[in-house]
């Protein structure tokens, strides 16, 4: 009943391997349909939102405000849907914002870089080292991407718990062995594993409903305990914790909420949802 | 019926996972094996070859290019004992060494630093702080070893067909995945994929034996017809082809040799 | 002359010759560059006028190299030359010393009237061709009739660069200017006892290896088209019915990188005959192949890929035949515009269809990737294609041919024309005494006029190379004198000399400017040193013609070094090192020196 997180080089032959994945194992596969129904949700443009998860970041702050408010909403819905075991998830980023849940299996899909090379000197009409160069930069601009969003590099492999390259294994073997990597028992929901998965999900819904008037706040979830990080100027601070204990307190699940106004500007929010530390 | 090269850090059970696949699968394990090969074959200290793979070059060396020598001789070494096939190889750079071989499986195990570290504590009986420098150090060496030789980083998963990270698997799990990606056809050595090997090794020894000339040349063969690269110098050019008779005549299986100018077109 | 003395203007000029010397050597960019750098620089330094600057374009040595060139490629187009060839070919009948002397006797008066390099690209494809027919090694004919084209130069005054700007250069001066044959006993001398050396001491120095005996002894065995050993012969192989099965395609390139081997024809089902495949040509199953190899390769590729070969030709018993194709050499012609390219870039095999198989350079075979060889002057190609595509990379012109193809441009017809206008320009010079680049001009535009040769083919023939480096030195010339600086150079040596017989001077003259021809162009060396000598010459009270006329003489004395053009040519398809230029060049160049001097005083009574 384990979750299984493919990233990929490419999003195509991510999205290959992720469906051929779940449907060989029988799991559900949760790519980027969700994200119409993100957009209903919250309001947004669908295309919006695949742009944020696709575009690589722009020196206009203002730009990459919208687009982290975007990558929240979409972590939303995606955390939510991880709920349910049995799931392949792909294309959504996940990889890079559900950290230490045991049962996640995280996969890194390497395709074949003659192949996509031969598929863009085929589409675009382009030369051999001018299609290497244009993957060349794909590949920094992910980098850029992962670094400026979360953080971390998307292209590390000590973030995955295999890199498959897809050079020389074909696509058929490389399911063969993610499913193999899933039987093992360490990738079984258990209760603990199953708790970390619904405070990432808890506290990315309460950052996503703050996002609109607090977008700066940290959230911090631990069983139904949530308790969020922000700044300002003293005077502000009875009154803005107030208005953000009303609002989270009103999320389904939750129990408790603590707010912890610091008395500095600039905060460093995370868009990524944690659990508390306790 | 392959060639599997285990790259890993130190204290990343590497080494364990190496041992057991070449167990489970009967092939021939190797590692150190292969300095004293080049050290035998080339008649050059073994403590010298080490340092000169080990060590990222230094300034100096990278300028003079003394290190490209004994990397040649290690590579000729190396490419010389793997021929044979069905072996693992879990020593330095094999995934560079041997890359472009069809039957070549590059395998990479990565640990987490505090488990290496714990690791080293235990092996080597020091403190927390001195195995975690230790590590870092020699990553950091590893690190600048392959970007200045090959402009490649080692961590790159691009350079491997799987990399294993071992903190979630057991060795065991870790060696049934090599095995299995081992059993695939894809790895099956083929006539075609051996002559690439003998291709590889050919060209290593062709290399390897015009290390004294002190120049930086490109070997490439194909079904042993070798081809020089000896850059833009035409007057290097005219030095290896007087030279190159007398270098190469123990060498078996050449066919044609010619020596261009340029490099290699990719 | 007044007492000179160093001033800033001649310190200036001297840096700039400087400069130019060691551009000259480095040759960071190209020598007609470093010309023309110099005819901007120097008027923008205020080392000589505007007008003077520009004064070479219009100078008599320019417009007479254009028209020399221009007449030289009309009677080339007339074919006329190798008309007056044949028959004193065929005077010499088979002896290699008769052959020999006969050839360099006929391209000397024919370089005389046409630029060097010009008068030996014609000679080479026949040249091959005797050599071939009479099974005499080529290294032993080609270098001296190269000499004898770079030394045919000296014997008028129109046949190498150096003489045609000597008048020029001596302009300032005041001094008489040189008749068309002014020079002509001095290089008859020389032309002379070139040929004598050769013929006497040839077997020393010149290249007599053991390769190239095997390679004419080969040669006997192989089939009457003359195939090279080296390439190997023409096999017809089939690939049994399973050939594709269970294994990856193989490409007509793959089978040649592996083993060396050339595909040039196969058949497609039903019977459909594909010549010159392109490299990327998956070969089939129960299909004939015709291949060019060695017997040691393709018994190779036959095992290893289990393909069949046929005891003989059978499906292209009719392609393979003489009449229909074959195998040629071809050389890369100076100033070819495939120079520097690789025979990928022009894609030779697909324009033309025809397969290269092999590149002789420097006496290096290449026969690997020669794909990605970056094309040199002189590199012989060894092409295989029907005489048909042959043809018409013929006549597309990159290439020389050994074996000439009767191509449409030729205009034999003409050949009456060009002769007269040849002999009107000379009766202009010779009887009514006009001046050089007048006459000349006429009998360029007479060939315009009769149709010898278009103008446009005539603008094309220009190797403006030529012109801006003369046209860009001769300010460099006007600019040393000018200034003084020549003439305190030449009183400083003298002074450190000490007072010299005058022939002992021109002795001198002459070495320094073989000398600086070997590292500078023979164009820089005229230019920078006949200001030098002359003003040397007056202080030393020798005879200041005299001592330029060394200067443009010397100028030609580059035979050391394969650095003249015609050298540099003739490399490749001689197969020549540096090291058989060093020895047959080093005598050839002490003879040339003695000689000159011999003749002159002779004459001129120095």
């Amino acid at each position: 009943m384990p979750v299984i997180i493919v990233s990929s080089d490419s999003y195509g032959t991510g999205r290959e391997i992720a469906e051929s994945t779940a449907k060989f194992l029988g799991y559900e596969f949760i790519g980027r349909e969700i994200l119409a129904k993100t957009a209903d949700k919250y309001g947004v443009s669908e295309a919006r939102l695949t742009q944020a998860l696709d575009e690589g970041p722009s020196f206009l702050r203002r730009s990459s405000k919208i687009r982290n408010r975007h990558l929240a909403y979409i972590q939303e819905v995606t955390l939510f849907e991880l709920l349910k075991d049995n799931t392949v998830c792909q294309g959504l980023g996940a990889h890079l914002y559900v950290l230490g849940v045991s049962h996640v299996l995280r996969v890194r899909i390497l395709s074949d870089p003659d192949k996509r090379i031969n598929q863009l000197v085929r589409q675009q009409g382009v030369s051999i080292s001018k299609a290497k160069k244009i993957l060349d930069r794909e590949k920094a601009l992910q980098r850029r991407w992962s670094m400026n969003v979360f953080n971390l590099d998307e292209t590390d492999p000590s973030h995955y718990d295999l890199v498959v390259s897809l050079s020389q294994i074909d696509s058929n073997e490389a399911v063969k062995i993610i499913k193999e990597t899933v039987s093992y028992p360490r990738f079984k929901p258990m209760t603990y594993s199953m708790n970390c998965m619904e405070d990432l999900a808890l506290s990315s819904r309460a950052r996503a409903v703050l996002w609109e008037h607090f977008p700066d706040a940290k959230v911090q979830a631990d069983r139904g305990t949530v308790v969020i990080e922000t700044a300002d100027f003293k005077w502000e601070k009875e009154k803005k914790a107030k208005a953000i204990k009303d609002m989270v307190r009103k999320i389904p699940g939750v129990e408790y909420v603590e707010v912890h106004v610091a008395g500095h500007l600039f905060p460093r929010g995370s868009l990524r949802p944690s659990r508390r530390a306790s | 019926m392959a060639i599997i090269t285990v790259s890993r850090g130190s204290y990343s059970k590497g080494k364990e996972v190496a041992e057991k696949v070449a167990e489970r699968l009967g092939y021939q394990c190797l590692s150190r094996d292969v300095i004293l090969e080049a050290s035998g074959l080339y008649h050059i200290p073994e403590i010298k070859l080490v340092k000169a793979i080990h060590d990222a070059p230094s300034v100096l060396e990278r300028i003079r290019g003394g290190k490209r020598g004994y990397i040649a001789y290690y590579k000729s070494a190396l490419a010389g004992l793997v021929q044979k096939d069905n072996i693992v190889y879990h020593g330095l750079a094999g995934h560079l060494l041997l890359k472009g071989v069809p039957h070549v499986i590059k395998v990479r195990i990565i640990a987490d630093l505090e488990d290496r570290v714990r690791n080293e504590m235990r092996q080597e009986g020091i403190s927390e702080q001195a195995a975690r420098s230790m590590i870092l150090k020699d990553d950091q060496e590893r690190r600048k070893w392959t970007m200045s030789l090959y402009g490649a980083d080692p961590w790159d998963s691009s350079l491997y067909d799987l990399v294993i990270h071992i903190q979630r698997f057991t060795v065991s799990n870790a060696v049934d995945f090599v095995c299995r990606t081992a059993g695939m056809d894809q790895f099956r050595t083929t006539r075609e994929s051996q002559q690439k090997m003998d291709d590889l090794a050919l060209a290593s020894r062709v290399k390897a034996a015009l290390i004294g000339l002190n120049a930086d040349v490109d070997v490439i063969s194909e079904y042993g017809n070798v081809l020089v690269f000896a850059g833009t110098d035409d007057r290097l050019a005219r030095k290896i082809r007087g030279k190159i008779g007398s270098l190469i005549s123990d060498i078996d299986g050449i066919n044609n040799i010619e020596v261009h100018a340029g490099a290699p077109s990719e | 002359m007044d007492a000179n003395v160093l001033n800033g203007e001649m310190i200036l000029v001297m840096a700039m010759i400087g400069l130019a010397v060691f551009l000259f050597i480095v040759e960071w960019i190209r020598v007609d560059v470093v010309a023309i750098l110099m005819m901007v620089s120097l008027p923008l330094l205020k080392l000589v006028t505007p007008t003077e600057a520009f004064i070479g374009l219009s100078s008599n040595a320019v417009v007479s190299i254009i028209a020399v060139i221009i007449i030289g490629a009309g009677l080339d187009k007339t074919g006329l030359i190798n008309k007056l060839v044949g028959p004193i070919v065929r005077l010499a009948g088979e002896s290699p010393s008769r052959i020999l002397v006969a050839i360099s006797l006929a391209i000397a008066p024919i370089s005389s009237f046409m630029q060097n390099i010009g008068a030996a690209a014609l000679f080479l494809p026949a040249i091959q061709r005797i050599s071939r027919a009479l099974k005499i090694p080529i290294s032993r004919l080609l270098m001296p009739i190269g000499f004898s084209a770079i030394l045919g130069g000296t014997l008028t005054l129109v046949g190498s660069s150096p003489l045609i700007l000597l008048n020029d250069l001596i302009i300032p001066f005041q001094l008489e200017p040189f008749g068309l044959f002014s020079v002509t006993p001095i290089g008859m001398g020389l032309v002379a006892s070139g040929i004598l050396c050769f013929v006497l001491f040839g077997r020393f120095i010149l290249p007599q290896g053991t390769q190239e005996d095997d390679f004419a002894e080969e040669k006997l065995d192989a089939d009457e088209g003359g195939l090279l050993p080296e390439v190997g012969d023409a096999y017809e192989l089939r690939t049994p019915h399973d050939f594709t099965h269970y294994r990856e395609p193989i490409r007509v390139e793959d089978l040649r990188r592996r083993y060396l081997v050339n595909i040039v024809a196969t058949t497609e089902p039903p019977d459909y005959k594909l010549f010159s495949p392109p490299m990327d040509t998956v070969i089939r199953s129960d299909s004939d192949l015709l291949v060019f190899g060695r017997e040691k390769d393709i018994k190779r590729m036959a095992d290893n890929e289990e393909i069949i070969i046929k005891q003989e030709m059978e499906a292209f018993k009719d392609d393979a035949a003489d009449h229909a194709s074959g195998t040629v050499e071809a050389v890369v012609r100076p100033r070819s515009p495939i120079e520097g390219k690789t025979l990928k870039q022009i894609s030779l095999r697909d324009r033309f269809q025809v397969a290269p198989l092999a590149i002789y350079r420097e006496g290096e075979i290449y026969r690997a990737e020669i794909g990605d060889l970056p094309l040199r002057v002189g590199d012989a190609i060894v092409l295989h294609g029907t005489w048909k595509r042959l043809q018409v990379l013929q006549a597309e012109g990159s290439l020389l041919f050994t074996t000439p193809v009767d191509v449409e441009t030729m205009r034999p017809e003409k050949a009456t024309f060009a002769g007269l206008w040849l002999a009107v320009a000379l009766m202009m010079i010779l009887v009514f005494k006009i001046q050089l680049s007048v006459c000349l001009m006429t009998g360029a535009l007479g060939m315009v006029i009769t149709r010898v040769l278009s103008i446009d083919e005539a603008y094309q023939a220009v190797d403006w190379r030529t012109v801006f480096l003369l046209a860009g030195l001769i300010p460099l010339g006007i600019a040393t004198e000018k200034t003084g600086t020549a003439a305190w150079i030449a009183q400083t040596v003298l002074a450190t000399i000490g007072t010299v017989k005058p022939i002992v001077l021109l002795a001198v003259i002459g070495v320094l400017t073989s000398a600086f021809t070997l590292v500078i162009s023979n164009v820089g060396a005229t230019v920078l040193l006949v200001p030098l000598v002359v003003n040397m010459a007056l202080a030393a009270n020798t005879d200041p013609r005299m001592a330029a006329l060394v200067v443009g003489i010397a100028a030609s004395n580059s035979f050391i070094l394969p650095t003249h053009q015609v050298n540099a040519f003739y490399m490749g398809p001689g197969r020549y090192r540096s090291t058989d230029f060093l020895k047959a060049g080093g005598l050839i160049s002490i003879v040339f020196i003695i000689v000159m001097i011999g003749m002159i005083s002779l004459f001129y009574g120095v």
